[in-house]
């Protein structure tokens, strides 16, 4: 009878068949295991953060001697829109006070703001199919997954996914399987639907289930509609740029331009608290 | 072992740089792959077992930072690259990026029909003509630097003091 001889290649696939078999029994079984390769987050995440480092310090020097010509003009831009946004601050002020008043006189709670915590973007994921990106808090900084990640200025930029020690991966707005309620931001519509990762063309991703006479036009801003359970009412999401008659006329679909562009992103905000959370 | 030591650091070279680097450059969907350049090469430079080897290093790091299925798809990329190690002149710059591309398809072909997000939200077209084959274009470019460079370091490796290869 003819001796099996083990070889290296036989190892080789049993420990892929293992591997495949533990994580799909764990997910038949909806059972959380920890993941065998945390740790590995927890060593590479420094390096990631100083190549990011280095990165951003080059990138600073490099546009310094190509950009320096258009400093002169971007300055004297910048000072007339500070002047407008200035102008239009004071306005807003008044508006907000306003507005204050009213809420008092219907005798309306105030909304709190949300509870964020800012964290770096050390990374982005490895391959062109998923966009989503590594960042600098986790697990002992109080992230939890699904949370809702937006930039500074409140822009919505996707949800936690998975959160190890010290990162966290988050799904971008941009992927595929991403999926959020979107409501247009005019007060004499505010229409809903649903906005996708779907991408259709050059820079637009899907935003669906408009109804049949919902009153969307092109440059429409839409914001999340709050009728999430993970997401909070007001993030912007992106502006309209195309609309097109869906599902044989019974719905309307639009193509949406997502206010964040993933490679520029450097910094964002986790939200962490209970949103829309009344005082 | 020096091999070992040095196709992990090459691993940890590459990871830094697809997971930090080549995603600030506005590139879109033209990232090139270099877990998938590096698996299918060092198959073709060192036969099956070391490609199926190193593509399941390569799978497991890429898969910290990717969409999970690269743990199982890398190791068969570098075992299959690995056939063509014996039938092709090693020193040959035409056939790697050839097979890069044909590997770059595979991967992006079983990628897109293993995660119900891109299988049910994606049309087949729109990720063949816009994701899979600018990537393997893309990949088999940069495979035309990159295997020489791998070769070259392979055999740095295996050079003992002696200058005899083994």
């Amino acid at each position: 009878m003819r001796r099996y001889k083990l070889q290296y290649w036989h190892l080789g696939i049993l420990a892929i068949v293992l591997v495949l078999l533990v994580s799909w029994g764990a997910n038949y079984l909806e059972i959380s295991i920890p993941r065998p390769f945390n740790f590995l987050h927890t060593v590479t995440a420094p390096l990631h953060r100083s190549v990011t480092w280095v990165g951003g310090r080059i990138g600073n020097i490099r546009s310094f001697f190509t950009e320096y010509r258009d400093f002169h003009e971007d300055r004297r831009y910048y000072e007339t829109r500070i002047a407008e946004l200035e102008r239009e601050l004071r306005i807003s002020n008044e508006v907000y006070l306003e507005n204050e008043r009213l809420r008092n006189l219907l005798n309306f709670e105030q909304r709190v703001n949300f509870v964020t915590l800012g964290a770096r973007v050390i990374g982005f994921g490895s391959d062109t199919w998923g966009h989503t990106l590594i960042i600098s808090r986790g697990r002992r900084d109080g992230l939890l997954p699904r949370q809702p990640v937006i930039t500074g200025n409140g822009y919505l930029v996707g949800q936690v996914e998975e959160v190890y020690s010290n990162t966290a991966r988050v799904t971008m707005l941009t992927n595929p399987g991403f999926v959020v309620g979107g409501i247009v931001q005019r007060q004499d519509s505010r229409a809903l639907g649903m906005a996708r990762g779907v991408p259709l063309e050059e820079g637009l991703y899907l935003m669906d289930n408009f109804s049949w006479d919902a009153d969307v036009r092109i440059d429409d801003i839409i914001i999340t509609s709050g009728m999430s359970e993970f997401f909070p009412k007001g993030l912007a999401i992106g502006t309209v740029k195309t609309l097109e008659i869906g599902d044989y006329g019974l719905t309307q679909r639009a193509g949406i331009e997502p206010f964040i562009y993933g490679c520029t992103i450097e910094e964002v905000l986790i939200i962490l608290g209970k949103w829309g959370e009344e005082e | 072992m020096r091999a070992i030591i040095g196709k992990g650091l090459v691993l940890l070279l590459i990871t830094l740089t697809q997971v930090s680097i080549l995603p600030r450059l506005p590139l879109g969907n033209l990232q090139p792959d270099l877990f998938l350049i590096a698996a299918c090469c060092w198959g073709l430079i060192s036969g099956s077992r070391i490609g199926l080897g190193s593509g399941f290093a390569a799978g497991l790091l890429q898969d910290l930072y990717g969409t999970g299925s690269n743990i199982f798809i890398k190791p068969a990329i570098g075992y299959l690259s690995g056939r063509f190690e014996g039938k092709i002149y090693k020193e040959s710059i035409a056939f790697p990026p050839m097979i890069v591309f044909g590997a770059s398809l595979f991967s992006g072909i079983i990628t897109y029909l293993v995660h119900e997000e891109f299988l049910f939200n994606l049309s087949f077209g729109y990720a063949m003509w816009e994701i899979i084959i600018p990537g393997g274009i893309v990949n088999a470019a940069v495979a035309i630097g990159g295997y020489p460079l791998l070769f070259w370091l392979e055999r740095k490796m295996e050079e003992r003091p002696g200058g005899v290869y083994r």
